[in-house]
């Protein structure tokens, strides 16, 4: 039965893939995995051990994955387990440090961030640099867990590991290029393509960013309307890169919602695997 | 080896699904949020995703909904009734659900605009299987509105969280139907925490309120909602945000009880739209 009486798009293709399990690359990369137990009381942060994401990889074809501790008080200990577990168990995962900072500024002027910063500076976490040995990348959450004083910046720097960042609504895609970018050499990756949770405005700001700057990438993980991803899919795909954000979303799902959005297999390749593979210096292929 | 965090599933694609979130239509805002979802395409992602019926109503719009409610009605008319169309309703009064300063803006402007502005009437319900509200960008409908909207029993489909927090849909619109209402996105829109644990206490407490989990992306949310109010929540996709299945995978994904993931996916829209 058609439907001549609502508004109808007939010049234009449909949205959405009718079938998002097909066009799935051989293999992909995740870029976006939190890995390992919070000691916040949150209901959202991570709770996923490794082992369980460990069968993921191989049931979802997830050749490679940036791994990282969930959002902590400290992350000395966790960032150092999960290193070690990947040396021990799974070659596929490439560990990040997540660092914070006592004396990071904070972006946005809350009630709620005064207090994380005051409690950070409290507890005098991250005051030394931390042993980056290991480590293939570092992620920062900059709102929550501050940034890193300037001798870890340059630790950062020495060891030409890319930066994973949190962006969104309190760490902005401007606030990040005037603060952040500034004090990195390497490749700058900005979460949940810049937007989260779901600011549009953001994530127009953060697709200028990465066209404007060669350094900068965005990651899909967060991202649950469509449109934003098709927005940043026609404008900047060669900077793209998936991310599932697990465990606030099963990998497959995550991969589901990016397949069914961008219909151009080519795209989605680029998304999948070639444009981190590239980045991390991997071939096309790999044998898995 | 602790509990897994996830359920993933494949055998559960095929159990017939009601999807009781989806915009159909053009928004005239230009925001990002809504493409244009045409019907004549949701028909077919709601055969490739096992959906057997839908609640569809119009996107965000500025210029009111009396006219695309109408079309919507027309063009879904359909005796098995497949598709049941909901009215947006657009009101002149928009309610200060939070104290905010860009919220005090669109009030004042709203106000002192107000002649050019929709304003809902009993009529506007007529012919329509329920009614969808986004209230802080709306508007709030009147009390003759919220009357004959209890009066004809109408489910109320309301957007929740930041903005338009389940505490105030519980003090500003349960209270006045008894028919069932049905909060949005677990009432966490985007992802409050605060407003899901207020959502699921509320739907808890009121026998005809239910949680819908469209836009509800933490995996985690929905487990927090399923393991305490199995029996209060409805899938929806929220469509075109999200494809159908994808949002009924993340579902499917996050529920490891069979007989409640049948339930969220079709038991509870029929307990609430009376089919089977």
């Amino acid at each position: 039965m058609t439907s001549p009486d609502v508004p109808a798009r007939p010049s234009e293709p449909p949205l959405f893939r009718r079938s998002p399990d097909d066009g799935r690359p051989e293999q992909l990369f995740d870029v976006h995995v939190n890995l390992g137990v919070t000691d916040t009381d949150g209901i959202g942060y991570g709770r996923l051990q490794p082992a369980e994401y460990q069968s993921f990889m191989d049931r979802s074809g997830i050749a490679r994955a940036c791994v990282f501790p969930p959002l902590m008080a400290d992350y000395h200990t966790a960032n150092l387990e999960l290193r070690d577990w990947a040396l021990d168990n799974e070659p596929r995962a490439l560990v990040f440090a997540r660092l914070g900072g006592a004396d990071g500024p904070r972006p946005v002027r809350r009630f709620w961030q005064a207090r994380q910063a005051l409690g950070a500076r409290l507890k005098g976490t991250a005051a030394s640099v931390p042993d980056l040995e290991g480590f293939a990348g570092v992620k920062m959450i900059p709102h929550l867990s501050g940034l890193p004083g300037d001798e870890t910046m340059r630790a950062i720097n020495a060891a030409k590991l890319p930066v994973l960042i949190h962006a969104g609504a309190h760490s902005t895609p401007s606030w990040i290029e005037k603060t952040v970018i500034p004090r990195l050499r390497g490749p700058v990756i900005l979460a949940h393509l810049g937007a989260y949770p779901t600011e549009a405005g953001l994530l127009t700001d953060a697709v200028d960013l990465a066209r404007r700057n060669a350094r900068v990438y965005l990651d899909t993980s967060g991202v649950w309307v469509s449109e934003f991803l098709r927005y940043a899919a026609q404008r900047v795909p060669e900077k793209m890169l998936f991310g599932s954000d697990a465990p606030l979303a099963h990998p497959d799902v995550a991969w589901l919602q990016l397949a069914s959005a961008i219909r151009c297999d080519k795209t989605l390749d680029a998304i999948g695997w070639t444009n981190a593979a590239a980045l991390f210096n991997l071939p096309d292929q790999i044998a898995r | 080896m602790s509990t897994p965090v996830f359920a993933p599933r494949s055998d559960f694609d095929d159990i017939p699904l009601t999807d009781c979130h989806v915009h159909i239509g053009e928004s005239d805002t230009n925001e990002i949020y809504y493409p244009h979802l045409a019907l004549d395409e949701y028909r077919r992602l709601m055969a490739d995703a096992g959906i057997t019926r839908a609640c569809i109503f119009a996107p965000l719009r500025k210029d009111g909904y009396r006219q695309i409610n109408a079309r919507l009605r027309t063009a879904a008319a359909d005796p098995r009734r497949s598709i049941l169309v909901f009215a947006r309703l657009a009101s002149r009064d928009i309610p200060l659900t939070e104290p905010a300063p860009w919220l005090v803006r669109y009030k004042l402007k709203r106000r002192l605009t107000g002649l050019l502005h929709e304003q809902a009437m009993p009529d506007d319900l007529i012919g329509f299987d329920g009614v969808k509200l986004l209230p802080h960008l709306d508007g709030c409908p009147s009390r003759d509105v919220l009357a004959a909207i209890d009066e004809l029993g109408l489910p109320l489909l309301v957007h929740g969280g930041d903005f338009c927090s389940p505490r105030w849909i519980e003090h500003h619109l349960i209270r006045h139907t008894r028919a069932p209402v049905i909060i949005a996105h677990l009432g966490s829109f985007p992802c409050a925490e605060h407003h899901l644990k207020d959502a699921v206490v509320i739907a808890a407490r009121h026998e005809n309120v239910y949680l819908d989990t469209s836009g509800a992306w933490h995996h985690e949310y929905l487990r927090y909602a399923v393991q305490r109010i199995p029996k209060k929540i409805i899938f929806g996709s929220d469509a075109p945000l999200m494809h159908p299945l994808v949002a009924w995978r993340h579902v499917s994904h996050a529920v490891r009880n069979d007989t409640t993931l049948e339930r969220i996916g079709h038991g509870a829209a029929g307990e609430i739209f009376g089919f089977r």
